[in-house]
């Protein structure tokens, strides 16, 4: 579903094409599964489903995605007690302090409490 | 005139100083890297006497005579230094590089002047003693060696760190206020890159007290590293196979890992986490544990994180248990308290075998 997407991208970026092309299965798999929108990628797993080698890589393949609105980045906020309590858009609109309803408590929220995934835009 | 030293004496003097303030520099960081069971072994295995119940004891009664009586001499604490601080308490990185490129860039006269360059002179012998530098200080290099031929090179740097830590708190019930006052202290952290020549690189962060995440120490040091080490010449190995074979076949490696936490997460972002409750449990000996994991395993679910223990086997005994986090990177392991040098390659061993 995303075929156009691609092919305009890795005409901008011929040195991810490799790369670029194993993320189009996945989501293309996933697609035919029905649970394009479930999908949850952390930046380790498009490392993984991308083989790209280095972090440098890895972190043009994620913006080639994301500027073609292919993947959407979300910032989830996770509870100690383990789980999401809440997501923004980015870093920025994350509050210093929120009410952790998985445990009922107000929660300082730290830097290692965020996590990022991606979704794909369906 | 009467009463005054003569240039020559007064610079012998300064020598005597410079040697017995570098002596005790030398001691306090073999006292801080180590224990006192590990430096009674140390002069055992050289004919000393050994027997000290403090470190002021074993400082006073045995390191100092024998040093003066030359039974003792300072490289031999530096080699005690080089083999007791800078292992365990840190997160390894581990990367690979062809072993042709390996092999050019750990050449020893190569490594040499571009050291140098930095302004590091000669260290294999007796590497710079420094306890809290302003900046992050290289202050040894070592090759390994097989037959003349280099076959690792490993660089040690020290970084002064800052944390908070809590110091007082008042409440002013007129003012409604709660005040908090941090006080700064300062710790000494070892970073440690080791290049082999058949390309594996293996760089090691100390740990810090109050993070988890280490990308950031990493790419610092990797600044600092170049152009020795050239961080766009390596790849990252992934350490994806390692958790997944360990779990696979903990049946075969009953007497070697045990697992306390294993953790396994779908494309999904849904996630099923084991935990043991004591240090002593095994999740392996659960066979309902692994029957969930099982259920929840598919090809779109990898092990996100996993606790384990490597175990020491001496005359078919557990002798020790050496905990290892594996978590955040891809290619990155933990080793959350200090161990000795020749543990730490045994762990290095383990997680290299079996991924």
């Amino acid at each position: 579903m995303f075929s156009a997407k691609f092919s305009n991208i890795i005409s901008r970026a011929p040195s991810s094409a490799q790369a670029l092309d194993l993320v189009a299965k996945y989501l293309d798999r996933a697609a035919e599964q029905k649970r394009l929108h479930r999908l949850r990628l952390d930046p380790m797993l498009i490392q993984q489903i991308s083989k790209v080698s280095t972090s440098s890589e890895l972190a043009v393949l994620i913006a080639l995605l994301t500027s073609e609105h292919i993947l959407r980045r979300v910032v989830v906020v996770e509870s100690p007690a383990g789980g999401g309590v809440a997501e923004y858009d980015s870093v920025d609109d994350v509050p210093d302090r929120l009410h952790d309803h998985l445990r009922d408590v107000q929660m300082d929220v730290t830097p290692g409490d965020l996590r990022t995934v991606y979704v794909a835009n369906t | 005139m009467p009463g005054e030293i003569a240039d020559d004496g007064i610079e012998a003097l300064n020598s005597m100083v410079q040697g017995a303030e570098k002596l005790s520099l030398l001691l306090k960081l073999i006292e801080r890297a180590t224990s006192i069971a590990v430096v009674r072994n140390f002069l055992k295995a050289r004919n000393l006497p050994h027997s000290a119940g403090s470190w002021d004891d074993l400082r006073t009664k045995r390191i100092l005579p024998a040093i003066d009586d030359g039974q003792l001499t300072l490289a031999a604490l530096y080699a005690l230094l080089r083999s007791t601080e800078g292992f365990g308490r840190q997160h390894i990185f581990l990367f690979r590089c062809p072993p042709e490129r390996a092999a050019a860039m750990i050449t020893e006269q190569r490594v040499r002047n571009l050291l140098l360059e930095k302004g590091i002179g000669e260290t294999e012998d007796d590497p710079l003693l420094v306890d809290l530098p302003a900046e992050p200080t290289f202050v040894d290099v070592r090759f390994g060696k097989a037959g003349g031929v280099v076959k690792s090179l490993t660089l040690k740097e020290i970084e002064k760190r800052t944390s908070k830590k809590l110091a007082s708190e008042a409440t002013d019930d007129e003012a409604m206020t709660y005040t908090r006052v941090y006080k700064f202290e300062h710790q000494r952290a070892i970073n440690t890159a080791r290049l082999w020549d058949d390309g594996l690189l293996e760089v090691r962060i100390a740990s810090r007290d109050n993070a988890t995440r280490y990308r950031d120490d990493l790419a610092h040091f990797f600044n600092r590293l170049k152009p020795i080490i050239a961080r766009n010449e390596f790849a990252e190995v992934s350490l994806r196979q390692l958790k997944k074979n360990l779990w696979d076949n903990r049946a075969e490696l009953q007497h070697l890992v045990k697992f306390s936490t294993y953790t396994l997460q779908d494309d999904e972002g849904m996630s099923l986490r084991a935990n043991a409750v004591l240090s002593t449990d095994d999740l392996a000996g659960s066979e309902r544990v692994a029957k969930s994991l099982a259920e929840f395993n598919a090809e779109t679910v990898r092990c996100s994180d996993s606790n384990i223990y490597f175990k020491i086997v001496e005359n078919g005994e557990t002798a020790k248990e050496i905990h290892v986090l594996l978590n955040g990177e891809d290619n990155e392991f933990a080793v959350t308290a200090a161990i000795t040098e020749e543990e730490y390659e045994y762990v290095l061993r383990q997680v290299l075998q079996h991924n």
